[in-house]
């Protein structure tokens, strides 16, 4: 039990003493060791984006009582790698007029990143690639640097539809960012830390889900905005817009834009179990199973919402940000901060 | 309350999540048509009078037909009688308007061929039926004569499609009887009684490849009895 719990952990080290035993300088061995982590979360993004490309269409069925994609393979789970394929396949069309710089680059930044995120996540237990001691603001402060990689896509393509698609997207998740950050204000003042790791560990008795349950659910409803997913899909909105500003886009381009936004997806639901329901900590099973549990319950929820409700309208959801979120967020931690002053009081 | 309205969306979707599905998986799975569902027009060869009335009153020229004088009886008589598919609305006009009721809808759907000309479908006059008057001991008029020498094309056809019928029933029993009966159920209570009785089999396979809806009825009665002897079994056991 406790080998399996480590395994990782203990990999990683029998590896540097490896390198070491073979003459390797230890900087040099972190290096590599480093490009090695950098590789598995590559690993890890494109496993799970092939699995939750595939459960988000199996979701969406069996919610509307389909049965979803059931021809390749058992239950259909090669459908992914079906369409993956096809991409691939397909022509790179770059238009005439676009700014082929701004053109290509947006989809590769956007990938890019997306997987920075994953640099601060704790993955189990002593399993992070870099321990920040501001793991919480990298986190938020990369997220919203989508935005620029979303608005050069827009404004790259050279097409009315697509920057006004692209200004859609900035003006929402430009919103939505404030909700975002302030929610997460709670869980910080509780721990006294951004580190990841520290938010973890401070949950060994209780879960910030039931300190901060109000925290939850807005931040829960703000990185659904900024992840543009259903109910907030408005900037591209398949069945009423044409893809907003990845219009000009096609085949593995277009798949990029798409994975970034399934791997952000990852990293958010990673995220939202890392602060509010305990991260990697659980009983019995080892603690890198946990995350992956709680990641993916995290993200049925996230599908759930996507595919109940019908889209909101676009002065409806900036309202809602503006009047709604943002009070109550600012509400949430005035309360948290008295809390926590009372309970220091009595406490001694 | 705000909020409560999404709660109850939220309830409604995952009860829809946990539930059957409701998509039929098409070439594996018949759909379940209604009893009036208005498939290819076929026609029972033995019950036309040739009286024309469907040629008449076909709004778009789809059925036509060849009759003759019988020699003996001096009555009119079915030669040979043609639908050309390709035309046909379904309308339901010359299956209303037929005086002996020979003219049906099937439940067959499946109508797309490859070329145009397999669309059409000319039904010859068997030659049994001129022998009628000859053996009028034998009362089965579904019955085929013996397979011999002088077997016409018709015949040859017919024989051919009972051996494939009878491949298809050994291969895949279930599939080829859902199409007789009511539910896969009864498909397959069929298929346990037909592997049980090889003379049962080649009855069915025979009224198959004739007369479709006279095929349906057989299943069907076979399957109920078949059911109540086991409803009747289980209560003797208890």
């Amino acid at each position: 039990m406790q080998k399996i719990e480590t395994l990782f952990v203990d990999l990683s080290d029998w590896f540097i003493a490896w390198l070491q035993s073979l003459g390797v300088p230890l900087a040099w061995a972190d290096a590599i060791l480093l490009l090695i982590q950098f590789l598995c979360i590559v690993g890890i993004i494109l496993a799970n984006i092939t699995i939750l490309i595939w459960l988000e269409r199996k979701v969406s069925g069996f919610i509307q009582q389909r049965p979803g994609p059931n021809r390749l393979g058992p239950h259909g789970v090669f459908q992914t790698v079906a369409d993956a394929l096809k991409l691939l396949t397909k022509e790179d069309i770059i238009p005439s007029k676009t700014d082929r710089l701004i053109f290509i680059t947006a989809p590769i930044l956007f990938m890019t990143i997306s997987v920075m995120l994953y640099i601060v996540l704790p993955m189990g237990k002593d399993m992070q690639v870099v321990d920040l001691n501001v793991g919480l603001f990298f986190f938020i402060s990369l997220g919203s640097l989508t935005t620029i990689a979303l608005l050069m896509g827009g404004w790259g393509s050279n097409n009315k539809w697509s920057l006004l698609g692209a200004m859609r997207s900035v003006a929402q998740m430009i919103s939505y960012e404030i909700p975002l950050a302030l929610s997460l204000m709670g869980v910080v003042m509780i721990t006294g830390s951004l580190r990841l790791s520290d938010i973890v560990a401070a949950q060994d008795n209780v879960w910030f889900i039931l300190l901060q349950p109000i925290a939850f659910i807005t931040y829960f409803i703000a990185a659904t905005a900024e992840l543009n997913r259903g109910p907030f899909d408005m900037p591209e909105a398949e069945q009423e817009l044409t893809a907003g500003a990845y219009t000009e886009y096609s085949g593995m381009r277009y798949a990029l834009f798409f994975l970034a936004e399934y791997t952000n997806l990852v990293a958010v639901s990673a995220l939202l179990s890392t602060l509010f329901l305990g991260g990697w900590q659980g009983p019995w099973l080892p603690s890198w199973l946990w995350i992956i549990i709680k990641t993916y319950l995290v993200m049925f929820l996230f599908m759930w919402v996507k595919w109940t409700f019908p889209r909101i309208r676009m002065d409806h959801l900036m309202a809602f940000s503006w009047k709604v979120l943002i009070p109550v967020t600012l509400v949430n931690i005035v309360a948290t901060g008295f809390g926590l002053y009372i309970f220091k009081g009595i406490g001694g | 309350m705000y909020g409560t309205g999404l709660l109850k969306g939220m309830a409604i979707t995952l009860k829809y999540f946990f539930s059957k599905k409701i998509t039929i998986q098409y070439p594996e799975e018949m759909p379940k048509l209604p009893e009036r569902f208005r498939g290819r027009l076929y026609i029972e060869f033995e019950k036309c009078i040739a009286c024309g009335i469907c040629t008449k009153t076909c709004p778009n020229d789809v059925l036509s037909l060849e009759d003759a004088r019988d020699e003996n009886t001096k009555k009119k008589k079915l030669i040979s009688y043609t639908i050309d598919h390709q035309y046909c609305m379904f309308c339901n006009l010359c299956v209303e308007n037929c005086p002996s009721n020979c003219l049906h809808f099937s439940h067959d759907f499946e109508m797309s061929r490859y070329n145009r000309a397999d669309i059409k479908e000319v039904y010859h006059r068997p030659p049994e039926m001129d022998q009628v008057p000859a053996q009028v001991s034998a009362p089965d008029s579904g019955e085929a004569p013996e397979p011999s020498s002088d077997l016409t094309e018709d015949a040859l056809k017919k024989q051919k499609k009972m051996e494939a019928l009878m491949t298809a029933l050994d291969k895949n029993p279930v599939k080829v009887l859902s199409r007789y009966v009511d539910s896969e159920d009864d498909a397959q209570i069929l298929a346990e009684i037909i592997q049980a009785d090889r003379s049962k089999a080649e009855k069915l396979v025979e009224l198959m490849a004739d007369d479709q809806e006279k095929a349906r009825k057989v299943a069907v009665a076979f399957v109920n009895k078949e059911k109540k002897q086991r409803q009747r079994q289980t209560e003797g056991g208890e």
